[in-house]
């Protein structure tokens, strides 16, 4: 190739393509003027900042004055600079080489200038000028007004680059880019690290409209914020349609606007917003571009205020962290990460550097804390860009400065290529050019204390504090709830306790308050707390003191527990237990019951039986324990024969039943002996009685029929010991009949005996309790009772006495003996 | 009176499906009928009818236990199967002849006589 290329693919009319100008391909004096077919255009960080830059700050002076006579001569003194710079020659010979160029190409000089820069810069005002031409050039097939585009453009840039404020942006820029397009006025917002705009540069709109609306406050929805948060460019055809308040509303109510964010690098440093006169009809898209070049030209003017902190936009960050927020990072309790921009090629941002990871960083990927210190967010952190969003909300508030804040945001990290997710409260800020991320993972101890806070709400427990110099009282939790007040009123105090209490319960809270705060102990009441609502709850107070170093009382320390519940049921347990009370009286009462049943059919002393030759003498001894009373039973009557019915009986068990059973079967057996029938016959009956009429009873009985004409006893047994014979001094059980106890068998048979005594002769019937013991077996007992039985005594009455007192029983058992004697 | 613990040991051994030797030992009384009763009655249901009795570690029986004796004989009897007493002591054995116990359970003295009328018994 043999010359410049001063648009791509798109020669310009009337330059020559064999110009003195040197092509990118040319060796000599190329010292960095990119390939005009290289894919991207060159950042502003090459060319701008490199060169172009310190060229401008080289002609800054001959620039200020080139804007006082005419603002086309800056671009002008620009393009020679370039020319400077790529020929190697003189001021001089630059600006004869320019004029010459100008008539050769049959352009003004201003016009070959703005050429030439577009040129050299390959930006966005080039490419937007470009497209411009292009544009029209379709539409017209003239190239005027593309080169008068390019012009004001560069002219804008230049004298935005040139001016000491933003407010000479604004003039500039209103001058020379935005009245060409109609619009009549222009504001230049910054962005303040708490999201607010400040109106830094401001033409057509008067300086009181101005001074009103110097100041946005964060939050406050403008136009210009709308660009803000959306991060986009914003067209309103009517700004009063749109119903949003700016600047100019009064003067412009219907005019259309736009507003632009002005970043560099992803991050948004203000808003450029234009305003017309008149509603806005859609623009043409390079319109829009125009525009947009424009709001950049902002973003780097803005950039370069002191008042802003540099950011950290370079693609060599190295050594622009902020060592500050480092160490600020590393003084909080959560993980946190400080993060800078990090841009592609192009000057966009791609991804954030981690530039350091805090002490409490922990990676979720168990990685160390090198591994992730200093690498790409999305490299370390791929889930980033997910579901989560999280790298969406860094670079939103990278760019808004707005900053975020969530609680319980769901996280994903990849762990060995597996998701995991967890939740935590995030904080991200922006702190100069860094973003500072903060999270905290909902651990164990946070869902303990949650745990905590749920069991105060179900335990209905509420805790308080008492500052015992200033007085002042913290309630947590449900206290309000609790003392039925409202979470505006003030707390009670423990002091004034009592006036929410029952009358009754003053005295046990003026005990524990004295416990309290004055023997400085811990202390506990429980009261009824009068609530205004008309309810009553049983409320349990525990305190602690907590003492200063002086010993003096500094805080009490406590919780409110509403034990109404609790309260009721002890109320019912206490009912339950007096029931059981009224139990245990009524068994006492059935024991009793027993017993006198007991004493009402055999009186402990049986009166002297009207039987003739027959002396009767009878002995009951009811259990020492009253409930074990039982069945034991004895009869001694005359029969209608004149014959005497002599028995002793004992059913198992104790107790009401046993006691009932035995009137059942003593009743049964007086009436059956009746009839006249056997000892054998009557236990047969006695046995049918036992086994159907009473349910689950058996007992033992032996059963005698005393003749006193012959003198003669036939006896029978059912179970039960033998009597025993006493004749003389010597005295013997009698033999053991066949015979089953009762109720055992539906039927049973039992074997009769019949014995002839002798005068004086004494039988004795019993029953077990006389013998029974657990350690004996009860023929040594029998043998001991034949023993006492056989010892001289004055009379029978005073024999059977004998007999129980030297019983050697050992069970408790109720005990029955049945004497006769003969005479 | 002093207060006095009475203790029960039963042991069941399961000998197949119909046959049980509960082994009983300590002392049969008001306190401890009702274990050896609930002892019976489980195995009862679970379809052994045939219950052995191995009463010679059984020191003293009295009339609450000899009722559980004839209860589970009765529901032993009306399953189809029988109860057996096997080994009782000689204080045990003369509580069981006195209540003529004897005539309608007759004692075995060893409990593999016992087991040989069971399996007779089927």
């Amino acid at each position: 190739m043999s010359g410049p290329r001063f648009r791509d693919g798109d020669p310009p009319a009337g330059l020559p393509r064999d110009g003195v100008l040197p092509t990118p391909e040319t060796p000599a004096g190329v010292t960095g003027l990119p390939p005009a077919d290289s894919e991207r255009p060159p950042t502003r960080d090459d060319c701008a900042d490199g060169r172009l830059a310190a060229t401008v700050e080289r002609l800054r002076g001959e620039v200020r004055a080139a804007h006082a006579a005419a603002e086309g001569r800056a671009l002008i003194e620009l393009a020679k600079g370039v020319l400077v710079e790529r020929l190697g020659c003189g001021p001089a010979q630059a600006a004869r080489q320019l004029a010459e160029l100008a008539d050769r190409a049959g352009l003004s000089r201003l016009e070959l200038a703005a050429e030439i820069i577009n040129q050299a810069a390959r930006d966005r005002v080039a490419e937007v000028a470009g497209e411009f031409v292009r544009t029209t050039i379709g539409e017209s097939g003239t190239a005027g007004p593309a080169d008068s585009v390019a012009v004001r453009l560069r002219t804008a840039e230049s004298a935005a680059l040139g001016a000491g404020d933003t407010q000479a942006v604004a003039d500039s820029l209103l001058a020379h880019a935005l009245e060409p397009l109609g619009a009549v006025a222009v504001a230049i917002w910054t962005t303040g690290q708490d999201a607010s705009l400040s109106l830094r540069g401001h033409a057509g709109f008067g300086a009181d409209e101005a001074a009103r609306w110097h100041y946005v406050p964060p939050g406050v929805t403008t136009a210009a914020r709308e660009a803000l948060t959306g991060r986009r460019t914003v067209w309103y055809p009517s700004l009063a349609a749109a119903g949003i308040p700016s600047i100019g509303r009064a003067r412009h109510p219907d005019g259309g606007r736009v507003v632009v964010p002005a970043g560099t690098g992803g991050r948004i440093h203000g808003v450029l917003e234009i305003c017309w006169a008149r509603p806005l009809d859609p623009q043409p898209q390079a319109v829009e571009r125009q525009i947009e070049a424009l709001a950049e030209l902002c973003a780097h003017t803005l950039e370069a205020l002191p008042e802003q902190a540099a950011p950290a936009h370079s693609l060599v960050p190295v050594g622009d962290g902020s060592p500050e927020l480092a160490e600020l990072s590393d003084g909080l309790y959560d993980p946190a990460l400080v993060l800078t921009p990090h841009l592609d090629e192009a000057g966009r941002l791609a991804d954030f550097r981690i530039r350091h990871a805090n002490a409490h960083f922990q990676d979720p990927a168990g990685r160390p804390r090198g591994a992730v210190d200093g690498a790409l967010l999305l490299e370390a952190y791929p889930a980033t860009a997910g579901e989560s969003e999280l790298f969406e909300r860094i670079e939103r508030v990278y760019a808004t400065g707005e900053p975020f804040r969530a609680r319980r945001t769901r996280l994903t990290a990849l762990v060995d290529q597996v998701p995991l997710t967890s939740l935590a409260d995030i904080s991200i800020s922006r702190h100069g050019g860094s973003v500072l991320l903060i999270w905290r993972v909902e651990d164990e101890s946070a869902r303990v204390a949650s745990l905590l806070q749920h069991a105060q709400r179900l335990g209905r427990v509420g805790a308080f504090e008492e500052d015992a110099l200033t007085g002042e009282i913290t309630w947590h939790g449900q206290l309000f709830e609790l003392f039925g007040r409202r979470p505006t009123e003030a707390p009670v105090s423990l002091r004034d306790l009592a006036g929410h209490a029952h009358p009754d319960d003053h005295g046990t809270i003026r005990h524990f308050l004295q416990t309290v705060l004055h023997q400085r102990q811990v202390g506990s009441a429980a009261f009824r707390m009068l609530r205004r609502d008309g309810v009553t709850r049983h409320i349990r107070v525990t305190a602690e003191p907590a003492l200063g170093v002086d010993g003096d009382l500094e805080t009490v320390r406590g919780a409110y527990q509403d034990i109404s519940s609790q309260h009721w049921t002890e109320v019912a347990l206490t009912a339950t237990r007096d029931q059981l009370a009224a139990t245990e009286e009524a068994a006492e009462e059935r024991n009793r019951l027993t017993l006198q049943l007991q004493h009402a059919i055999m009186p402990p002393v049986k009166p002297p039986l009207d039987a003739p030759a027959l002396d009767v003498a009878v002995r009951y001894r009811p259990a020492e324990t009253e409930s074990l009373v039982g069945g034991d039973w004895y009869d001694a009557v005359v029969l209608p024969s004149k014959k005497v019915l002599l028995c002793v009986g004992d059913v198992a068990g104790h107790g009401v039943e046993a006691a009932t059973g035995m009137v059942v079967l003593r009743n049964a057996l007086r009436g059956l002996a009746v009839t006249g029938a056997g000892p054998g016959q009557l236990l047969s009956w006695l046995n049918s009685v036992a086994h159907h009429l009473t349910a689950h009873v058996t007992a033992t009985a032996v059963c005698g029929i005393f003749d006193p004409g012959t003198r003669t006893l036939r006896w029978a047994r059912a179970g039960h010991l033998p009597p025993v014979l006493v004749r003389g001094n010597e005295a013997a059980d009698m033999p053991l009949l066949r015979g089953l106890l009762l109720g055992a068998l539906a039927e049973a048979e039992y074997e009769e005996a019949e014995l002839r005594l002798e005068p004086d002769d004494i039988v004795l019937m019993y029953t077990d309790g006389l013998v029974e013991r657990r350690d004996t077996p009860v023929q040594d007992s029998v043998a001991q009772l034949l023993a006492v039985a056989q010892l001289p005594s004055d009379s029978l009455e005073q024999r059977l006495d004998q007999m129980l007192a030297r019983s050697k029983s050992d069970t408790d058992d109720d005990t029955c003996v049945v004497g006769v004697q003969v005479f | 009176m002093p207060e006095r613990e009475s203790n029960l040991d039963v042991d069941v051994e399961i000998r197949d499906a119909r046959t049980a030797v509960l082994s009983v030992g300590g002392e049969l009384d008001m306190e401890t009928a009702g274990r050896l009763d609930g002892h019976l009655a489980e195995q009862l249901s679970q379809g052994r009818h045939h219950l052995v009795l191995d009463l010679s570690a059984l020191d003293f029986m009295d009339s609450s236990g000899l009722n559980v004796l004839i209860r589970s004989l009765h529901r032993a009897r009306e399953a189809g199967g029988d109860l057996y007493l096997a080994a009782p002591n000689s204080a045990v054995r003369r509580i069981l002849e006195i209540t003529g116990v004897t005539t309608t359970i007759p004692p075995h003295d060893r409990v593999a006589e016992a087991l040989a009328a069971a399996d007779g018994g089927r």
